[in-house]
């Protein structure tokens, strides 16, 4: 019983930053998408921006556009980040470990600019190709900036991502895996058994663990969208930034509905996720 | 020392703010001092000018010009916050209007239209007080384009500052004909496609592109003066669409996205990806040229049948800390000289407020016709002008846009 005590005092400073900062932020936004704005007189409360926001072809496309984004950017991002971590446990190179720790400190408002004059249609990828005969102008690159398949965001994420998930596995490999792997190799395990039976189920949770922080920081982020998505669709952090911004007060509701769908989206991921993984631990 | 000043000054004002009217209707008080009264207590005060910050001219104009003249001439220290967009700033005064902040941060913000129409339905405007300014004498207050914001009273809620006309730029080496009427910009884009564009409404200038769309198929400008009326836009607008619509195959990227800013626009003219740009500033071109970053073949040119003119100007927000200084710094913006200033082609280059009639004869010899071969003269300019609908028109117009253009 003194135990129980101790925990909760311990955890009360935590809990209350939580609370304060971001129920107190969820719960006025769930207040506001339910219609109650003073300021303009609205004090009823109803659904109808959640009618509003779910019976519309827009909401869908988003949804579907941000799934996407978010999804490529994490898979393409764990799959290289393994990949890398692979290889770099066996060089202790200070040179690979910078190129893989400079990512990190870089803000993606700037990783996303950066992207984008390397990519744009006038930008130093065109420039290159065309000055070595690969394309005949440099208007002919493709469109890969605000363009259809969103590939100069994944290009942002992937970039700022991988080198995170590969610190993580990283540290997970330099635990006991290495000796495990002696082990095996040993009682004479070949390399794609040493990977799939020893390393990797020691590394599962690292990977596990960071591939979902991407998926859902990729879900709710919106800055590098904004800056290198297409008009329409947006993905729904846009969507939801520009019905916040709407000059008619009403699509205020409209815009924090948006917004707790995000959240509620982000949280169904989550547990399916986590359940997937608890039941491939089992396995 | 002065920081402690201004502080503590701008702390009594916002208590007398305070004292002098409820929480709900600061804004509906009005200024009843005298200027000689406002002047004296402006003094030694900071005031924040908040205005969309995209512009690196108008920047220049504010910092290098009216920042240091109103340190001289009254000790105000003026200090510009930079907007992404004015939305943002209604946005934000908004929320403490919620939360009921008597004291906000702004004292002063660049705005019109849509925005200033928004506000004022949610009672954010300090005010009157713009009629009642020293140099509110040069202006014509009785002029419908000045007492009336996007077809919105404005009731002396925000002091004019500057004009603003829509104006079309080409690269005259890459057209030789540009295309003046609707009929011809299809043909042009036919002829041409991938080289034309227009920023994305609800962007300012994308806006009014569609606007200058509306009053093109229509032939008519009258109808969309007078309060919105559901029938006639049902009936006026599908005209503006399918135009849209036809043009779209031919657009930059097939107008399978569009450029989200004024700014977008430019840099794809300025990198050639398109041949005709536009801009509501009829200056913009020279000014790019001069610094380089448009071609030397650029020129500017207008539409048949007249373009877009608004007036912009500058309000007080209800819970401003600084009510006293912003009015101050505003009739020093409206003043002959900084009017002069402000519209030389090689800064700013915004066209006056000032009704020139009324000025002096030797500052009316200042505002001659702008020099340079990329832009027009002001007489060409004023001889072509039509008026902006009111805002509830372009509102629809947007959202149908969105609907039935972006989407479709």
């Amino acid at each position: 019983m003194g135990g129980r005590i101790k925990i909760a005092l311990l955890l009360t400073p935590a809990l209350l930053v939580i609370g304060v900062l971001f129920a107190g932020g969820l719960v006025s936004a769930v207040v506001q998408s339910l219609g109650y704005l003073p300021a303009i007189g609205q004090t009823e409360i109803s659904l109808d921006a959640y009618r509003e926001v779910l019976t519309g072809g827009d909401f869908l496309d988003s949804f579907l556009l941000t799934v996407y984004v978010a999804g490529a950017s994490t898979i393409i991002s764990t799959i290289l980040a393994v990949l890398a971590a692979l290889v770099l446990r066996r060089s202790s190179g200070r040179f690979s470990a910078i190129v893989f720790q400079l990512p990190i400190t870089i803000p993606h408002l700037v990783a996303a600019v950066g992207i984008a004059l390397v990519v744009s249609q006038t930008g130093l990828g065109a420039r290159l190709a065309a000055a070595l005969g690969l394309i005949g102008e440099p208007q002919e690159f493709p469109a890969l900036l605000y363009d259809r398949y969103s590939v100069s965001i994944i290009l942002t994420y992937v970039w700022k991502e991988m080198p995170f998930v590969t610190l993580v596995v990283l540290a997970a490999l330099q635990g006991v895996a290495g000796e495990l792997e002696d082990v095996a190799r040993t009682l004479g395990a070949g390399a794609w058994q040493r990977f799939w039976y020893v390393v990797f189920p020691v590394i599962s949770p690292g990977i596990i663990a960071a591939s979902l922080i991407v998926f859902a920081f990729t879900f709710g982020a919106f800055e590098v969208p904004y800056l290198l998505g297409k008009t329409y669709p947006t993905i729904l952090p846009v969507m939801a930034y520009n019905e916040y911004r709407d000059i008619e007060l009403t699509a205020r509701p409209v815009a924090m509905a948006i917004n707790v769908l995000i959240a509620l989206i982000t949280a169904v991921f989550a547990a399916l996720y986590l359940r997937l993984a608890r039941d491939l631990g089992r396995g | 020392m002065m920081v402690a000043l201004a502080a503590t000054l701008s702390m009594s004002v916002a208590a007398c703010g305070n004292a002098s009217g409820g929480a709900d209707d600061a804004g509906s008080q009005g200024e009843d001092r005298s200027f000689a009264e406002l002047e004296t207590e402006a003094r030694g005060t900071t005031v924040n000018l908040s205005l969309y910050g995209g512009d690196d001219a108008i920047n220049a104009y504010v910092d290098d010009y009216v920042t240091p003249e109103l340190k001289k001439r009254y000790g105000i220290a003026l200090e510009r916050t930079p907007l992404t967009d004015t939305a943002d700033a209604v946005n934000k005064l908004l929320n403490e209007k919620q939360v009921g902040k008597g004291k906000g941060t702004i004292d002063l913000v660049w705005i019109n239209g849509e925005n200033f129409a928004t506000g004022a339905e949610a009672d954010l405007w300090f005010g009157p007080w713009a009629e009642k300014l020293p140099n509110a004498k040069y202006v014509d207050w009785e002029s419908p384009s000045i007492n009336h914001d996007f077809g919105y009273p404005v009731e002396g809620r925000e002091a004019p500052w500057g004009k603003a006309q829509f104006v079309m730029i080409y690269d005259s080496e890459k057209v030789e004909d540009p295309p003046k009427s609707l009929d011809e910009l299809l043909d042009w884009t036919e002829e041409n496609p991938g080289h034309f564009t227009y920023p994305a409404p609800p962007d300012f200038t994308g806006n009014a592109f569609i606007e200058q769309v509306l009053y093109g198929v229509t032939g008519q400008v009258e109808p969309f003066q007078k309060s919105f009326d559901e029938k006639v836009f049902n009936q006026k607008s599908p005209e503006v669409y399918d135009f849209l619509n036809e043009l779209e195959s031919n657009l930059w990227r097939e107008g399978e996205t569009y450029p989200g800013s004024q700014a977008k626009l430019e840099e794809l003219y300025q990198n050639s990806e398109v041949y005709i740009s536009m801009s509501y500033n009829p200056q913009l071109a020279q000014r790019q040229v001069d610094k380089g970053l448009y071609p030397e073949s650029t020129r500017t040119y207008l539409l048949n049948g007249g373009t877009l003119n608004n007036t912009h100007y500058l309000a007080i927000p209800f819970n401003g800390p600084n009510k006293a200084g912003a009015q101050v710094v505003a009739n020093f913006l409206q003043s002959p000289e900084a009017q002069v200033e402000k519209q030389d082609p090689n800064g700013w280059g915004d066209l006056t407020t000032l009704d020139v009639d009324r000025l002096p004869k030797n500052i009316q010899k200042k505002f001659a016709e702008p020099e340079g071969e990329a832009t027009l003269s002001t007489r060409e300019l004023q001889e072509n002008r039509v008026p902006e609908a009111r805002s509830e028109w372009l509102l629809e117009l947007e959202d149908g846009w969105q609907e039935k253009v972006l989407k479709e």
